[in-house]
């Protein structure tokens, strides 16, 4: 590494592996490689693909549910033989039917934008863009994974059982969850559910100790905090989040499951069934919404700060620019950090809550738009006048640009709680978190996806499948969702199994078509996706060794992915890893971070 | 396991962070149900208001006793002194359990008083069940690694430590027992502490 010249990165990032390592005695066996491996590249790959494989049975029971909504009044004879336990007569059962919405809300916020979001880009990207060999614990790194898998395993046969998954929503507000007699979604299937989740914390918390831990103690030489590169900000951020808001949800859960089991009445009180009172008395529903929200609402920004710091590394590589802002977009991450743990009763507005605290949190609601906002003039800004490169990893983060801004201007709406007592649990709020937190963090997950694949594979992703991928997927979405917008201001309440009873809301019953053909259009473009993903693994043209001539350490490494990252040292850092277009004589527009500092350089470099 | 390249790895620093930072996530299990606690209470209507049996004043001073015993096992191993190492780390055991065997004879009074779990119209007395278990789990685990560590320290007593091991033991300042010692301590201590905040907590809010 001791290449000075500033003109020649590229011969850098290659430099180092032919020191070929003789030292390495690998006995690896399969197992030990590929299933209960401790590297954390392959840890990364784990999660990748058991969150690809939730995203396919999520997305999928949203085909299904969006099917019975556009066409409530046709029989569907060939479903009933694919999914035989949840069709009558061809027909949904309305108890399927709100397993199914349960179980893709869980599926897709805590299964595919939790575990799988932050667990692949902060197992394959931390250990790599810090410069460490591994994570602090590798071991640990290992459980987290297997316990998200153990989980998971726990809430997919709850999908088989006779009396169904569990149906009462993702946020399973009792007393609902907590009364087996309410509905039969609310008898084992919710037991697994908590289960499940329980475990699920656990990975959760286990793998955030360790990104957490790694970020601020196996830096190396040079890589001080302000050198970090933006997606080890949001990743080290999102584990705090998750530090401080999952273990209330755990408290949350312990009472439920006492409430269920032990016959407690922590959140139940003066209930009557089939005009039967039942013994519980003394406790408080409220009380339950106010535990699950403080992780709830903190939950969306461990979604969404991943895929912002993914967005504002990939703007930066291919727009050619150094990123615009960059201690703003630090601290509007810990702003938004901060002030998510002050908002969560914006979800509570109708539960009576007195109006004087409402506006209190309304007030702090409002306030995230203003670290929001910083991050999105930023990456604006960093477009602006960029030299940019058009390719899939650039269109998902413009997209998920986009996404953002839509969504978020009608999180400015519901965050009043004037507003918001109109439109709760209306569909104004399915497309607002849709837009906003789901399909903007899967752009940024695909954005991701894109531009780490030949660091993760070796190859390229094939570009034109790519693109057929983005048009559907960004068209489709604006198309499922936009229309949403107005079913909400029209009144028309969510989680309806069907609208026919209604003649205020039948009238919509073509939009809703619209929305169900349009919902199984983009499902079939994620599996164009899929089918570009495994087919690329294989047959991709292979990567050279820094395809995207980007700064950041993880291009240095060797491309095919050793045990321990780096043969021989680790590379030092000199500079921030924003160095694009610095130099206008250069032919080169990139300067990697283990590049010393020139002559003409240390005079006045600003950048720490 | 099998073996891999061997690469330095500094990571011992790392491991006492991330207990630090475990320990946070504890707190914020036990903030959460002491807010619900402390939620429910003032929302007003039925809560039962009753004296904490002596008993758990007992199980306070094991817990605290405990953790004498755990620190003098982690000087031991600082000092290499095996012995007093294994002794320590036995009594913190010992102690441990009985501490878990006290809080259920607290339970078991607690029920005889007439303030049962189940079916409790008020959820004052649930709400002390529900948070002494979750802290009795949390005992649990530490038992669990103290009795790693504890046949670690058995293992070590019948077997000469090597050279090499005592040459890394005098170039790192680790004690014979890695760092599972200092691992333990933080953990320990802590649940310790844990409890004694939660007993004043309980006895106060429930009087």
């Amino acid at each position: 590494m001791e290449t000075t010249s500033v003109i020649d990165p590229i011969a850098q990032s290659g430099h180092g592996t032919e020191h070929a390592e003789h030292q390495h005695h690998h006995t690896e066996t399969f197992i030990s490689k590929y299933i209960f491996s401790l590297d954390h590249k392959t840890i990364g790959k784990q999660f990748l693909f058991l969150g690809m494989f939730w995203a396919v049975i999520g997305g999928l029971m949203s085909v299904i549910f969006r099917i019975q909504l556009g066409w409530p009044d046709e029989t569907f004879p060939f479903m009933e033989r694919l999914f035989a336990a949840w069709f009558t007569d061809g027909k949904l059962n309305p108890e399927a039917y709100y397993s199914l919405v349960t179980m893709h809300g869980t599926i897709m916020v805590f299964f595919v934008l939790t575990a799988s979001l932050s667990g692949t880009f902060a197992n394959v990207l931390i250990p790599l863009q810090i410069g460490a060999r591994d994570m602090a614990s590798p071991l640990m790194n290992a459980i987290s994974f297997w316990l998200f898998f153990t989980a998971g395993v726990v809430m997919f046969s709850s999908i088989f059982l006779p009396t169904g998954a569990a149906s009462a929503g993702w946020t399973i507000y009792p007393p609902l969850s907590a009364l087996p007699q309410t509905s039969p979604g609310s008898g084992t299937g919710m037991t697994m559910w908590l289960i499940a989740m329980v475990i699920f914390i656990g990975s959760t918390l286990v793998g955030g100790l360790n990104y957490v831990s790694t970020v601020l103690n196996l830096r190396t030489r040079g890589m001080t905090m302000f050198r970090l590169p933006l997606t080890v900000w949001a990743l080290f951020f999102t584990a705090i989040i998750g530090i401080l808001s999952f273990p209330v949800l755990v408290s949350c859960c312990v009472l439920l499951l006492f409430d269920r089991g032990l016959g407690t009445s922590f959140y139940l009180s003066n209930i009557v069934i089939g005009g039967k009172a039942l013994p519980y008395a003394g406790g408080s529903p409220i009380l339950f919404q106010h535990l699950f929200w403080f992780l709830g609402h903190p939950e969306v920004y461990i979604v969404i700060l991943p895929a912002m710091g993914m967005v504002s590394e990939v703007l930066a590589v291919q727009s050619r620019k150094p990123i615009f802002g960059y201690k703003a977009m630090i601290f509007s991450i810990l702003g938004i950090t901060i002030l998510g743990f002050f908002v969560w009763a914006h979800h509570m507005y109708v539960t009576g809550m007195n109006p004087f605290i409402g506006s209190i949190f309304v007030l702090f609601t409002l306030l995230i738009a203003v670290p929001s906002a910083v991050k999105v003039f930023n990456w604006i800004t960093t477009l602006w006048r960029g030299n940019i490169r058009v390719n899939p990893p650039t269109m998902f983060a413009v997209g998920f640009v986009s996404m953002f801004i839509s969504g978020g201007l009608t999180g400015i709406w519901l965050g009043n709680a004037t507003i918001d007592i109109q439109l709760h649990d209306t569909y104004f709020v399915v497309a607002h978190f849709h837009i906003v937190m789901g399909i903007a963090a899967f752009f940024g997950m695909y954005a991701g996806i894109y531009h780490w694949f030949p660091r993760m594979f070796g190859r390229m992703m094939n570009d034109t499948m790519g693109y057929i991928h983005f048009a559907i997927t960004f068209i489709g979405a604006y198309l499922i969702f936009w229309p949403m917008h107005f079913l909400g201001l029209a009144g028309v309440p969510r989680r309806y199994y069907t609208f026919n009873e209604f003649a205020a809301f039948s009238q919509y019953a073509n939009l809703n078509k619209v929305i169900s053909i349009t919902a199984i259009v983009v499902f079939l473009g994620q599996i164009l996706f899929l089918i570009n993903f495994i087919w690329s693994i294989f047959k991709g043209r292979k990567s050279p060794q820094n395809p995207w001539q980007a700064n950041t350490l993880e291009w240095t490494s060797p491309i095919e992915g050793i045990h321990g990252n780096w043969h021989g040292e680790i590379p030092e850092v000199y500079r921030w890893p924003y160095d694009y277009s610095r130099d206008p004589n250069s032919d080169v527009d990139f300067i990697p971070q283990n590049v010393p500092l020139s002559e003409a350089e240390k005079k006045d470099y600003v950048h720490h | 396991m099998a073996t891999t390249a061997k690469y330095t790895n500094n990571n011992q620093g790392a491991q006492r962070f991330t207990m630090w930072l475990f320990l946070v996530t504890i707190c914020m299990i036990f903030a959460g149900f002491t807010s619900a606690f402390l939620v429910r209470k003032g929302a007003g209507g039925a809560w039962t208001h009753f004296d904490i049996p002596g008993i758990f004043k007992v199980s306070t001073f094991l817990i605290l006793l405990s953790s004498v015993f755990l620190q003098v096992a982690h000087v031991a191993n600082k000092k290499q002194h095996r012995v007093m190492t294994s002794v320590g780390l036995f009594f913190t055991f010992a102690l441990g359990l009985l501490f878990c065997y006290f809080q259920f004879q607290g339970w078991k009074q607690l029920t005889d008083m007439g303030i049962y779990l189940s079916f409790n119209p008020n959820p004052a007395g649930p709400f002390f069940y529900v948070i002494t278990f979750i802290h009795a789990l949390h005992v649990a685990g530490g038992i669990l690694f103290l009795s790693v560590a504890f046949i670690h320290s058995l293992i070590l007593l019948r077997r000469p430590v090597s050279t090499e091991i005592l040459n890394e033991i005098e170039t790192t300042g680790k004690g014979i027992l890695r760092i599972r010692t200092d691992l333990l301590i933080l953990f320990w201590h802590f649940i310790g502490i844990l409890w004694v905040y939660l007993y004043f907590f309980l006895s106060y809010n429930l009087k």
